[in-house]
């Protein structure tokens, strides 16, 4: 029995297809004649017509045709039984739980001759197809093209010689080439946990029960199982020795609380020189001794860690130095420099330590903490819940966003973001203009009750032909109304100025019953417009403009008609170009262009 | 003094045609289109102006071919086929509304003609007439046939406001 086992029957069964194919064509598939058909039975025989057709156009494809050879066998039989004369009333009498619309044609076609019966057949069949509901029937259940196959079909039961030929088939035993082939990639101990997972699964359960997954919940992932995973794996039981309690007597007691804090304190002591030498060597090596000192970088921040390792790198030195000390010898100068260096250093350390316990060296050690935590082999026997540990999918997500370059001004990050986005600095994001131009109080009713929340439309420019609109809903005004500030910086958009004070031409636009016209107008003539507009225009460095509402003076919606007036403005150019014809701002060309 | 009723349909019908997206459409054939047809043929809405039978001319037809002469036979089955000009998505003739109604006659002389060129709003015997705006045209129909305002500013001649078209 090999992993891939199912990889292999596609291939296989097209031989066996063609097989069932002919066994087919054998059966007395006749198709019933018009006269002993009922309605059903006429539906049967599209069905099998359809099918058929269907067999023809797959022989080729692929080896699915032999399952779908078999359901229709299976299909036509059900189908003949039902093919015997027709007789309603004992299937009225079956069938309580018929629904109504099916029993009423019952009955149409039992109020019927027998002699009329053939004649009438086409009635019939538009009689099943119709409904009492206009919309289009619902298709029958749908079902897998292909089918199950059973043993039983495969006539696996009662042969055994038919079982063991298809068993070794599908799942032959490893041969010896291949268990070679596996001895070259895995270690003993993982061909030894092949070979029980082969044993495990008997082939014959695959045979009678194994099935292909297509159901929505078969897993959708490919395991190893070289994670325990809570839901499906038992919890392994951690092999942990009990330890005899010893009741001592006080003075044995305080004999040997003395010598373990002593040991502790010693450990302690030593890890703290360890590391406060490694400090120094690294400072030195910092400053001056690059190439004098072995350490790289890397191992002594290791070393700072875990002063442990120090025994490693001490031996690793001597072995060097017996090897090659005559490549590695440093003068005498060099070797007086760096002692005075890292002795200057080794002082001001061990005058840190003598300074206080506050100083951060008095602090457990890491292994202490642990072995003393919640996770630690102490409590490995208690009743206390082990330590859950940290969601991987929230780690480092409660970051201070704090960036250098804000100089203090974003500490709550809310910028951030939009510095993202937009890959401006934080001091150009708070010089943009920005303004509410509409405050709503919104509703939406739940079955709960009222909830209030604020919608903002607020408009963000750089008073330079930049303008953009955000509209933020919140709960929260304030938050809503920061968020419709930022949105608005990020939605900035140019907008076209005629020499950088007002619009090509007229400028009209529509927002459900709101209607706002923008008409350019010459040099100083200043704002005169609704107070809205009157802010984009100062928002995007608009000058010169009129404009008029008509009609509906909505505040959301006049904002918004104005933003597409100012966005959909006429291009010369464009139009130049569509109509191929070379068009000139007489401004420009009278007077020399001297207008101002 | 042919019916402006024919501008009006012509105007609309333009204007549907460019809604649609169309590449080639077909109006009546008939004097007074023909001669709006080449103006704004001449104002570069149109990529092609050609009178054709029911059927659509091919390209080919078009560039090679002289349209076929108006006998008494055809003259009722002809159409002028206008193929229409799109650029950027978006189509160069966009809108065409009619000025003068068959019951409302709007006449300009040429200093009215100068204040509308200019773009000023301008009074007029019917009523009054916005100037151009960015982009827009304006034909006058004188008596040196079917002109665009800047043309008819040109020659000095007034006449019967058609149509605008942008």
């Amino acid at each position: 029995m090999k992993s891939n086992c199912f990889a292999r029957v596609s291939s296989r069964d097209v031989a066996r297809g063609a097989q069932e194919q002919q066994w087919l064509a054998r059966t007395p598939a006749t198709p019933p004649t018009a006269e002993s058909s009922t309605s059903h039975f006429h539906g049967a025989f599209l069905n099998w017509a359809n099918r058929k057709k269907n067999l023809k156009g797959r022989v080729s494809v692929r080896g699915s045709v032999w399952f779908d050879s078999i359901a229709i066998a299976n299909h036509l039989t059900r189908r003949i039984d039902l093919a015997q004369p027709f007789n309603p009333e004992p299937r009225l009498a079956m069938s309580v739980a018929r629904p109504a619309r099916s029993l009423l044609r019952t009955c149409v076609a039992s109020a019927r001759t027998a002699q009329t019966v053939g004649c009438q057949h086409q009635q019939q069949q538009q009689q099943h197809q119709h409904q009492f509901h206009t919309s289009a029937p619902r298709p029958s259940k749908r079902r897998s093209r292909f089918r199950n196959v059973k043993a039983e079909d495969l006539g696996l039961l009662n042969s055994p010689e038919k079982l063991a030929k298809y068993r070794q088939d599908k799942f032959a035993d490893y041969t010896k080439e291949e268990l070679e082939a596996l001895k070259s990639k895995y270690t003993p101990e993982q061909i030894e946990a092949i070979k029980a997972g082969e044993e495990a699964i008997d082939p014959n359960d695959l045979i009678f029960q194994g099935r292909l997954r297509d159901d929505p919940y078969r897993p959708q992932y490919i395991e190893d199982y070289t994670v325990l995973d809570p839901r499906y794996d038992v919890k392994p039981e951690l092999d942990g020795t009990p330890f005899e309690p010893q009741w001592l007597n006080p003075s044995d007691w305080a004999d040997k609380y003395g010598s373990k804090l002593t040991d502790l304190t010693d450990k302690k002591t030593s890890e703290q020189l360890t590391r406060s030498m490694v400090r120094a060597l690294r400072r030195v090596k910092e400053s001056n001794g690059a190439e004098l000192i072995d350490l790289t970088e890397e191992e002594l921040v290791d070393l700072e860690k875990d002063p442990e390792l120090l025994k490693k790198y001490l031996v690793e030195e001597d072995a060097e130095a017996k090897s090659d000390d005559e490549s590695a010898i440093l003068t005498k100068e060099q070797v007086m420099k760096l002692d005075k260096a890292i002795d200057e250093e080794w002082k001001k350390e061990l005058s840190k330590i003598s300074e206080g316990p506050d100083s951060g060296e008095g602090e457990p050690s890491n292994l202490e903490l642990i072995e003393d935590g919640p996770a630690g082999t102490i409590r490995l026997h208690t009743a206390e819940a082990v330590e859950l540990g940290k969601v991987p999918g929230v780690e480092g997500l409660y970051k201070s966003a704090a960036d250098p370059e804000d100089e203090g001004q974003d500490d709550d990050g809310r910028y951030q973001e939009i510095k993202r986005l937009t890959g401006m600095s934080l001091r150009d994001i708070q010089s943009i203009y920005r303004k509410v131009l509409v405050q709503r109080w919104v509703t939406n009713q739940t079955r709960l009750g009222k909830v209030r929340s604020t919608s903002i439309v607020a408009i963000a420019g750089n008073g330079n032909g930049r303008l953009g609109l955000g509209i933020a809903k919140s709960t929260e005004a304030g938050l809503a109304a920061e968020t419709a500030q930022l949105l608005a910086i990020r939605n900035m958009k140019p907008i076209r100025r005629y020499e950088n004070r007002t619009i090509y031409g007229n400028a009209k636009a529509k927002v459900s019953g709101t209607v706002v016209e923008l008409f350019a107008r010459p040099p100083g003539f200043g704002l005169r417009c609704p107070h809205r507009i009157f802010e984009m225009c100062r928002a995007s460095g608009i000058h010169d403009i009129a404009a008029r509402m008509p009609r509906s003076k909505n505040p959301m919606n006049s904002v918004k008609a104005a933003y597409d007036a100012l966005m959909n403005q006429v291009d010369p150019e464009e139009i130049a170009i569509g109509r191929g014809k070379k068009m000139v701002d007489v401004r420009k060309v009278y007077y020399g262009g001297n207008v101002y | 003094m042919p019916s402006i009723l024919n501008i009006a349909h012509m105007c609309s019908h333009l204007q549907n045609a460019s809604k649609a997206r169309l590449g080639l459409t077909s109006i009546p054939s008939n004097k007074y289109n023909l001669h709006l047809a080449l103006a704004l043929h001449r104002s570069g809405f149109f990529s092609s102006v050609y009178r054709a039978g029911p059927h659509p001319p091919t390209p080919e037809q078009m560039v090679a071919q002289v349209p076929e002469p108006v006998t008494n036979a055809t003259v009722a089955k002809m159409r002028i086929w206008l193929g229409l000009k799109y650029w950027d998505g978006k189509p160069v003739l966009s809108k065409a509304t009619v000025i003068s109604k068959p019951s409302r006659q709007l006449t300009v002389d040429v200093q009215e003609l100068a204040r509308l060129t200019r773009g000023f709003p301008t009074k007029l015997k019917g009523g009054v007439v916005s100037g151009l705006g960015v982009g827009e045209c304006m034909f006058v129909s004188t008596a040196r046939g079917v002109l665009e305002v800047r043309e008819a500013l040109a020659k000095k001649v007034g006449g019967v406001l058609m149509c605008r078209v942008s």
